[in-house]
């Protein structure tokens, strides 16, 4: 019983190795790319289109009107970001019902990875979008005794991210396997619908949550005074899942 | 240690590679065929809307040529209404033009046919009647109709004569030199000159008398006296009888018998080519 994937060690030179992980993860964007290669074959700009291609739309604008909601005023800028932010994780998670798959999200360094990234992007797309100074002023804000504070919650809310992540994917999978030693039959399967689901979850939470930060970040650019209204500023750890 | 830095590192790279393809091969793809469809479909709805407005423009247009189309089409069937009247109207009118043409043409030509009608029965009867009483004169009384009527138009100009304030006096008055006396019949001898005998004595003075035969008198004298005409005839008789005969109405009395008891028979005087 591995508790990550990581553990699974398929190849190892010195510090370079390739492991469930990663090997899990090269599958799934496998997967990705051909099924995106699949449906985007024949795009028909009319009234008529398959079934596939009407979900992979439905889901694309699905995620453009979320990032819309939570305030990002140009959504198809952060649609790279954040939609492979979704679609990966909510891939990785619906692959489990596959026997002998272990989702990559499940590794806290995939999660970690992730973190990082929104930890990266958040500054990156605050900057682009207004300026870097204008984007360090932020911190000072609403007063400089702020500064200390407000860097501290950019580490701990990208922490919480990729321990959240991690957390519940992980646990997911070890319930499963410890009701599945108690109980044989029927109930892991419930387990693993109700995996299906948190893990859409997780997804969405993961990607609604990085779209808040980059909206945060950005709207000062856009003249909102986001800053102005701490009660709007999403930094606290959303420590509901 | 659940975090394995390499694999974190390795996994950040993943997730930049993937960011790349998807964006490469669905987002772009999708976004560009979703933005295409709805060009497309904001196309279609103002072509739509476009034509609808050109639809409305033309109903409307069309209801108002119908209107147009309507009013002048009652304009039109009352026009023809009234001009079809009038034709009407004048066709009625030159019909009877016609009709009141025909019918006086008719009328006229009833009356020439009456006129012949009756200028041919005078005719047939004068010579029937002529015919009749010469031989009547000739069986019965041994003499000439003709001789008779030179006596009796003697005895009848010396009558004339004598009124003092007769038209004939007047002609009679002044002795004219010559005397044109016209007969139906040829006189003879004997009667010239019982006529040359009688005018002398009318005139009290020799008169120069030129006898000439006029069949179309039929019976009777006429002298012609200086443009004047002194008519013994039975023209005048007959004429009288020809006009009882046409223009006698239904029921009345046959003309013999009215002839018989109002005229008689008299000298006249008329104006010569009269």
């Amino acid at each position: 019983m591995h508790l990550s994937p990581d553990a699974i060690v398929l190849w190892q030179y010195g510090p370079f190795k390739i492991n469930g992980t990663i090997a899990y993860t090269w599958a799934l964007m496998l997967l990705l790319v051909v099924g995106s290669l699949w449906v985007t074959r024949r795009l028909s700009t009319g009234a008529k289109r398959s079934r596939w291609k009407s979900l992979v739309e439905i889901v694309i604008t699905g995620i453009d009107g979320q990032m819309r909601g939570v305030g990002l005023r140009e959504p198809r800028k952060y649609l790279d970001f954040l939609g492979t932010l979704f679609l990966f994780v909510a891939v990785a998670s619906l692959c489990t019902v596959i026997p002998g798959y272990h989702s990559p999200t499940g590794s806290l360094s995939t999660t970690a990875a992730l973190a990082i990234s929104v930890f990266v992007a958040v500054p990156f797309y605050g900057i682009r979008q207004q300026g870097l100074g204008s984007y360090l002023k932020s911190y000072t804000e609403p007063t400089p005794l702020m500064l200390p504070f407000n860097i501290l919650g950019e580490i701990s809310r990208t922490l919480a991210l990729a321990i959240r992540m991690f957390g519940n994917m992980m646990s997911e999978g070890m319930i499963a396997a410890i009701l599945l030693t108690l109980t044989p039959l029927l109930f892991p399967v419930v387990m693993t619908v109700l995996g299906l689901f948190t893990g859409m979850v997780q997804a969405y939470i993961f990607s609604i949550l990085a779209a808040v930060y980059i909206a945060a970040a950005t709207r000062v650019g856009d003249g909102e005074g986001a800053r102005e209204k701490p009660e709007s500023r999403p930094d606290a750890p959303t420590g509901a899942a | 240690m659940l975090i394995d830095w390499f694999t974190v590192i390795a996994q950040a790279i993943n997730f930049l590679v993937l960011m790349w393809l998807l964006k490469r091969f669905l987002y772009k793809p999708v976004l560009n065929a979703i933005d295409a469809r709805e060009a497309h479909i904001v196309e279609t709805v103002q072509d739509a809307e476009e034509q609808k407005r050109t639809a409305e423009a033309e109903r409307e247009a069309f209801a108002k040529k119908n209107e147009d189309f309507d009013r002048q089409r009652a304009e039109f069937i009352a026009q023809a209404r009234e001009e079809a009247k009038a034709a009407g109207e004048r066709l009625l009118e030159k019909e009877r033009a016609t009709v009141d043409a025909i019918r006086e043409k008719w009328r006229s030509a009833l009356a020439d046919e009456q006129e012949r009608f009756g200028d041919e029965t005078l005719r047939r009867i004068q010579n029937e009647v002529f015919a009749i009483v010469r031989q009547v004169f000739r069986d019965l009384v041994d003499t000439s109709l003709e001789t008779r009527m030179i006596e009796v138009f003697g005895h009848r100009l010396r009558l004339a004569t004598e009124a003092p304030d007769g038209k004939l006096a007047g002609v009679l008055r002044t002795a004219p030199k010559a005397v044109r006396v016209k007969s139906a019949f040829a006189l003879t001898p004997t009667q010239q000159a019982s006529l040359r005998q009688t005018l002398s004595e009318a005139f009290t003075a020799d008169v120069d008398a030129h006898f000439q035969t006029e069949p179309d008198l039929i019976g009777g004298i006429e002298l012609i006296i200086d443009g004047q005409r002194v008519v013994w005839t039975v023209e005048d008789y007959l004429a009288k009888l020809k006009s009882d005969i046409f223009e006698l109405p239904s029921g009345s009395s046959s003309p013999w018998k009215k002839g018989k008891t109002g005229k008689e028979t008299s000298i006249h005087v008329k104006q010569e080519g009269v």
